[in-house]
């Protein structure tokens, strides 16, 4: 039997569709569990990310009733700014559908029941939470599962919070599957890695809408703010069934495919419970076609919403091969942000170094820019990013909205990484080649200005160093 | 020498892949010092308590050998991130940042081994369960957390050398104490050459494959542990000693059964 996963807002318009009402059911059934239960509420949550992650729960909280060995395989798996990224949550959700679905089957749900997805991209009245998430009781009075006070304020009220750079669908553009180890560049899917909690930059569809629409349901101290309590609010999940969705609408045009290389495909397996509570586990070879997969789903819509115009021309955006890119720019300071406008600029290579690559290529092809080191003392706002060339001619280029998603985590210096932090890559060739057309000098220094957006938060974050490359 | 670095290098990654990528320039130096360990481990002279410099300089080819080849990520990424005429630059402070606390741990070590005890099979085997043991440590978790960029480093000049070696030291701190306890049971068996294979693939599968496993690691260490326990005709220091400079008695077919592995 193939599942088929609605969107939100159609059911919710449809007289007498009850999907949303089961989901209620479903997660109210998971929450009554005890945490011990794999099928629990608490249990899926701590999948993605525990409370308090790095640190070791502490001893009086539910997540310390399970011993080591099993949070160190269960918990803390969510795969983020890597190109496990799309497949891990395909079989996150996928199994958190069978869970919800069979205890709704338990009540006496429809056997036929699916997770909708929510399109936040289709319509400014689809980009408001859906209503049965707003409403603090049900009809009857009784609390509503589905409802989370810890959201943004206007999000709970029925107002409108997302905006069209929000939930932009410009990942949908990116041609190659994956970023190649040891590549300065973007993809659609997220950089090569080993298994990775939190990894070295995101692919294009993680950064948006992925990463934003976390940020803004979650400002400005949410529970989606931070990944180690995003899946507690039942939105969450319609979220990511979206993004999900968003893969398959990329796997449309011809053009695109997943990726075979068995460092992918074939060599990571990750822990998972199904809806029996059985452990399970599974490669992402197993899950790349969703319908055909053992989720046997698929989606009522395929067809992509608003695609804006590519960043780059078409016969760029061939995958392979492509020049690899190299430094041109860079600070040499962190630069910390704020909630004013910041503009820094970016030097170019000492001279002797630019006359070298000078001397290797042409005018470069391709050119991004990477906010590299990017820290925060606790989870923070979204920025937007913008791009000029130092000179009389100051003129500047937006380049995208940067969702610092996970920042806190990422900086904890005893996480995975030590506190390194986040990196982002942004192809800026576009940008600049309108910037240079307009009169601005090609060799002049850059300058990168990141400005707060709808009122940071008051998270210190800081930039460890902005980066041009060239290639 | 560069033609010959490169085509090495080339044939590297077409064989390891991406994950793997050592800068060509260092091949050489891990080739050699892969050489002269497993030349030192066939020696029956290897067994013999040696000097204190030698046994740093035993020490250090060791690390060369077996730790730096899984820097190549990385080095690979320090390449990235500086300008392409400071990448030498760049990639030898970190190198030399690395380097210096597994220098500094060279002492100990040396004097440790100018002790008769410290050549028994039992101190190889108990010294490699011992590191089987702290592998499954948080501490030794945290530690290889530690192989990896912290802080983005400055584009070029003295700040990026002074950079680069702070990363570096940074970065050979955490392998010091994550592998430190595994190297010392190889240098114990008289850097044998079983042990010095399966301490490499000990930090591959620690640190390169795509699901790194510290449980599969472990296993390995003790395995290792046990084989040196219960095989110490394939590691008897003293024996060797013994057959080396009074063996004039034993047939060379009986003097060879007890070479080392």
């Amino acid at each position: 039997m193939a599942w088929i996963r609605k969107n939100v807002w159609d059911l919710i318009a449809t007289p007498g569709d009850q999907t949303l009402y089961w989901y209620a059911r479903g997660v109210a059934a998971m929450q009554q569990r005890p945490i011990t239960d794999p099928t629990s509420w608490l249990f899926q949550g701590a999948v993605h990310g525990r409370p308090g992650w790095p640190d070791d729960p502490e001893p009086d909280s539910p997540w310390a009733q399970l011993p080591r060995d099993v949070r160190e395989t269960f918990w803390d798996q969510c795969q983020h700014r890597t190109w496990f990224f799309l497949p891990w949550h395909r079989m996150y959700v996928g199994y958190f559908e069978r869970i919800v679905r069979a205890a709704i089957v338990a009540e006496g749900g429809p056997e036929d029941w699916a997770l909708p997805y929510w399109n936040y991209s289709k319509s400014a009245e689809q980009a408001l939470l859906p209503t049965p998430f707003r409403q603090p009781t049900l009809d009857d009075g009784s609390p509503n599962p589905l409802f989370v006070a810890e959201r943004n304020p206007p999000a709970n009220a029925g107002e409108a919070f997302l905006d069209e750079q929000d939930v932009s669908l410009g990942a949908l553009n990116e041609a190659s599957f994956f970023l190649p180890s040891g590549e300065t560049g973007t993809s659609f899917a997220g950089p090569e890695t080993i298994f990775e909690h939190f990894g070295p930059s995101s692919g294009a569809l993680e950064r948006l809408p992925h990463n934003q629409v976390h940020v803004e349901v979650g400002r400005p101290n949410g529970w989606m703010l931070d990944p180690n309590l995003a899946a507690l609010d039942p939105i969450f999940w319609l979220h990511h069934a979206n993004i999900d969705r968003l893969w398959e609408v990329w796997l449309q045009d011809p053009a695109h495919a997943n990726t075979d290389v068995a460092g992918w495909a074939k060599d990571v397996a990750f822990d998972f419970h199904d809806e029996a509570g059985v452990p399970q586990k599974l490669t992402s070879e197993v899950v790349s076609d969703a319908a055909t997969s053992l989720f046997e789903y698929t989606y009522d819509e395929l067809a992509p919403a608003v695609v804006p115009a590519p960043l780059i021309a078409a016969a760029a955006r061939t995958p392979a091969p492509r020049p690899r890119a190299a430094l041109a720019a860079a600070t040499s300071q962190p630069i910390p942000l704020s909630q004013q406008r910041v503009a820094v600029s970016v030097p170019r290579a000492a001279p002797a170094a630019s006359a070298a690559r000078a001397a290797l290529t042409a005018a470069p092809t391709r050119v991004f820019l990477s906010l590299e080191g990017i820290t925060a003392n606790k989870p923070a706002g979204a920025y937007d990013i913008f791009i000029g060339l130092e000179g009389p001619q100051a003129k500047e280029q937006f380049v995208a909205r940067l969702a610092p998603f996970g920042v806190a985590a990422a900086s904890a210096p005893q996480g995975p990484h030590r506190g390194a932090g986040l990196s982002e890559t942004f192809d800026i060739s576009q940008a600049v080649a309108q910037l240079q057309a307009s009169g601005a000098r090609s060799a002049a220094d850059y300058k990168v200005t990141i400005v707060p957006v709808k009122g940071a938060n008051d998270a210190q974050v800081t930039v460890g160093r902005i980066a041009i490359y060239e290639g | 020498m560069n033609l010959a670095a490169s085509w090495l290098g080339r044939r590297w990654l077409a064989f390891a892949g991406p994950r793997t990528r050592l800068p060509g320039a260092l091949l050489p130096l891990v080739a050699v010092a892969w050489w002269l360990m497993l030349r030192h481990a066939v020696s029956h002279a290897s067994h013999a308590p040696r000097n204190a410099g030698t046994e740093v300089a035993d020490w250090m080819l060791m690390v060369i050998a077996m730790m730096l080849p899984l820097l190549g990520p990385t080095l690979a990424e320090v390449r990235r991130t500086t300008y392409p005429p400071a990448h030498a630059l760049a990639v030898s402070g970190y190198v030399l940042g690395w380097s210096l606390p597994w220098l500094l741990l060279a002492a100990p070590v040396a004097g440790l081994r100018q002790l008769e005890l410290m050549h028994s099979p039992v101190a190889a085997g108990v010294a490699f369960i011992a590191s089987a043991a702290w592998a499954c440590t948080a501490w030794h978790a945290r530690a290889l957390t530690s192989c990896g960029l912290r802080r983005p480093l400055p584009p070029a000049g003295l700040p990026l050398a002074f950079g680069a070696c702070r990363e570096g030291w940074s970065a050979g701190v955490g392998c010091c104490v994550s592998c430190a306890p595994l190297m010392l049971a190889c240098t114990l068996t008289g850097h044998s050459v079983i042990a010095m294979l399966g301490g490499f693939a000990l930090g591959w599968l620690e640190r390169s494959t795509y699901r790194p496993s510290i449980r599969l690691g472990a296993a390995l260490a003790l395995g290792l542990g046990v084989w040196f326990l219960i095989f110490p005709a394939a590691h008897d220091p003293h024996r060797e000693h013994q057959h080396h400079h009074h063996g004039a008695d034993l047939q060379p077919q009986a003097r060879a059964a007890h070479a080392p592995i």
